[in-house]
């Protein structure tokens, strides 16, 4: 009887803990029979376009919440990055843009990181400060007006695909590639782990907790500038209003992946589960006919859902 | 056995609404939990009710990447025709040019495209934002020869940095008062159409500048009740003036009570219903106006029956 109940035991926990997995397959097979055009390729190539510009900032959000940090500032950063790329392509070109604008994202990024790793501010009221200067400096720089750009390079960029899919999630893909790479098989990957466990017992067995700390911040500035330049390469324009649900979208698909707030935990394929979770569900409701402010609710649902599910998880775990 | 018939009779009348339905409008709202939003949204869809059509609105979020999505999973989806309202002007050509590489009929609503792809726009409805503004202007001139004032001095709350509608509005403003007394106390202030904004807003104004204030100006109905709300708790009501544009209720309230000098017209409901009529003339193949007005004009206490509220 022991038995039976050990294995009941751990089919509910593997059940619970692959809860966002087996949502998403138990929904997209509804899809499949409901609205067959749900899987069309078009569609595909639909869903993957559109997860993988916040895609790309969603995998160093993930690593900052690893090391048990977040930034509220990337969406600001994100904006500025818009604004920049579109405002040096209409001046120098292409190559100097996208150069230009990853150094000033590192650059925001490596001040958060000072702000947090340095001063020891708490992440959340550092990059609450950050975030609304570079905000600030956009609408200064710009006048808040848009700022449009034809270069042709970038337009190409933008435009670019194979078999429908396009630049965005080949760059993602990239940056997911060298991320759980990074995470998983070296001693970098590794520090960030123990500083976001434990950052005390960490420090003391000689691990540079501050530089990991410094770090990720600038690897999450460096993301959410080049997920701007994809932005910008997408629509042709930047403005400083761009982007705002940047940090809540990846701080959300973060946590409906499975990576656990805390710190210490997860992974970036964890992330690509929840950024899946939600550009499914966002364009499935839409086939589905749901109304926006009703589309809204339910994601917000199963926002909770998934939270709450961890939460048991986590619970019987510790049992 | 009842319960068991009238649902049946109910899915009979659903299916058979959707059998006949004369095809399926989809739409993609910038600005779909704006005020200005809701009642132009319940336009859309009543008008396409009533012409016979299906209509989804969806949430664009101010996000042009996001509506460009959603209107290629609608268009997979096997929409007939479709309606745009689009967040910013600047990141509208790449959806203009997808809209058109659909073949699909469809309008833009309420928010005017980026100027390089105006002409590629089947119909555009839309208020003249600028002459929204010159209305302002118009009735902020009125407002100083009907009430005497040492000064013309003006406290004046925008909308959103940057928007189209923000800046049409100014520049319709400016372009009437240009070359009179009347002066603009303070520098761009921006509430992003929120009243509690512009209520703080308000506060700051007449901290810094108090009895130099002869008229407040505000570009909505929502900002307006901001605004009122300060001159309410700091006792300023009653001494100066107010002008705004907007069809909202507490608008339409504070004209009757003469508290509201005027607003300007903005009716969401007819922008809403023009935008369903135009797109059902292209989906006939009939000609329409590149660009179709809402009509504007000065709202008085007098005037107010005349118009929809919301």
């Amino acid at each position: 009887m022991k038995g039976h109940s050990i294995g009941r035991d751990r089919i509910i926990t593997l059940l619970l803990e692959n809860a966002v997995s087996l949502i998403m397959v138990l929904f997209l097979i509804f899809m499949v029979f409901y609205k067959p055009v749900f899987v069309s390729w078009a569609n595909i190539c639909n869903i993957i376009n559109e997860c993988a510009i916040y895609g790309i900032t969603a995998c160093a959000m993930t690593t900052a919440i690893i090391c048990a940090e977040v930034d509220l500032s990337v969406s600001s950063t994100f904006a500025w990055s818009t604004v920049l790329c579109c405002m040096v392509c209409n001046s120098l070109g292409f190559a100097p843009a996208v150069i230009l604008t990853l150094i000033c994202g590192a650059i925001f990024g490596a001040f958060n990181g000072l702000l947090v790793a340095c001063v020891h501010m708490p992440a959340f009221v550092a990059t609450l400060g950050t975030m609304t200067a570079i905000k600030g400096l956009a609408y200064v720089v710009t006048d808040a007006q848009p700022i449009n750009t034809t270069n042709e390079a970038l337009k190409a960029f933008g435009a670019f695909e194979i078999a429908g899919i396009g630049t965005a999630p080949m760059v993602f893909l990239a940056v997911l590639l060298v991320f759980m790479w990074f995470l998983k098989k070296t001693r970098f990957g590794r520090g960030i782990y123990a500083t976001g466990g434990n950052y005390e017992v960490s420090r003391m067995s000689g691990i540079n907790v501050v530089f990991y700390k410094f770090i990720i911040f600038v690897l999450l500035g460096g993301c959410a500038a080049l997920s701007g330049i994809m932005y910008a390469s997408r629509i042709m324009a930047g403005w400083a209003p761009y982007g705002s649900d940047l940090a809540l979208y990846c701080v959300a698909s973060t946590v409906i992946g499975g990576t656990s707030m805390a710190g210490g935990s997860g992974g970036v394929h964890k992330t690509v589960v929840g950024l899946l979770l939600m550009a499914i569900m966002f364009n499935a409701m839409t086939m589905l006919g749901v109304e926006g402010s009703m589309q809204k609710f339910i994601r917000g649902i199963v926002l909770i859902t998934v939270i709450v599910l961890d939460a048991f998880a986590n619970q019987r775990q510790k049992r | 056995m009842k319960k068991i018939l009238s649902l049946t009779l109910v899915l009979l009348l659903v299916l058979a609404a959707g059998a006949f339905a004369e095809g399926k409008i989809f739409m993609s709202s910038a600005y779909y939990t704006a005020p200005y939003g809701s009642p132009l949204q319940a336009a859309v869809k009543e008008t396409a009710d009533k012409l016979g059509y299906e209509i989804q609105i969806v949430d664009g979020e101010e996000n042009a990447d996001k509506q460009l999505s959603q209107f290629k999973a609608a268009v997979a989806d096997g929409f007939d025709a479709l309606i745009y309202w689009p967040g910013d002007q600047a990141s509208t050509p790449q959806v203009v040019e997808y809209l058109n590489s659909t073949g699909l009929p469809w309008v833009a609503l309420n928010t005017i495209v980026d100027d390089s792809v105006v002409d590629q726009v089947p119909c555009m409805v839309a208020s003249d934002e600028v002459e929204i503004g010159r209305w302002l202007g118009r009735l902020i001139l009125e407002y100083f020869e009907n009430n005497e004032t040492e000064t013309k001095n003006i406290a004046y709350i925008e909308g959103a940095a940057g928007s189209s509608y923000t800046t049409h509005l100014t520049q319709g403003i400016e372009e009437i008062i240009e070359g009179s007394d009347v002066v603009i106390l303070n520098d761009h202030q921006y509430a992003n159409f929120d009243p509690s904004k512009a209520m703080t807003i308000m506060e700051d104004l007449l901290t810094k500048y108090g009895k130099q204030i002869d008229l407040v100006v505000t570009q909505d109905g929502g900002m307006f009740q901001g605004a009122y709300s300060a001159l309410d708790s700091m006792g300023y009501l009653g001494k100066l003036g107010i002008i705004c544009q907007g069809q909202d209720l507490i608008v339409r309230e504070k004209l009757e009570s003469g508290e509201l000098y005027a607003s300007v017209a903005q009716d969401p409901f007819t922008e809403g219903r023009l935008g369903v009529e135009m797109l059902d003339k292209l989906i006939k193949g009939e000609e329409v106006d590149h660009w179709v007005y809402t009509p504007t004009g000065p709202i008085y206490a007098a005037d107010v029956d005349n118009y929809s509220w919301f």
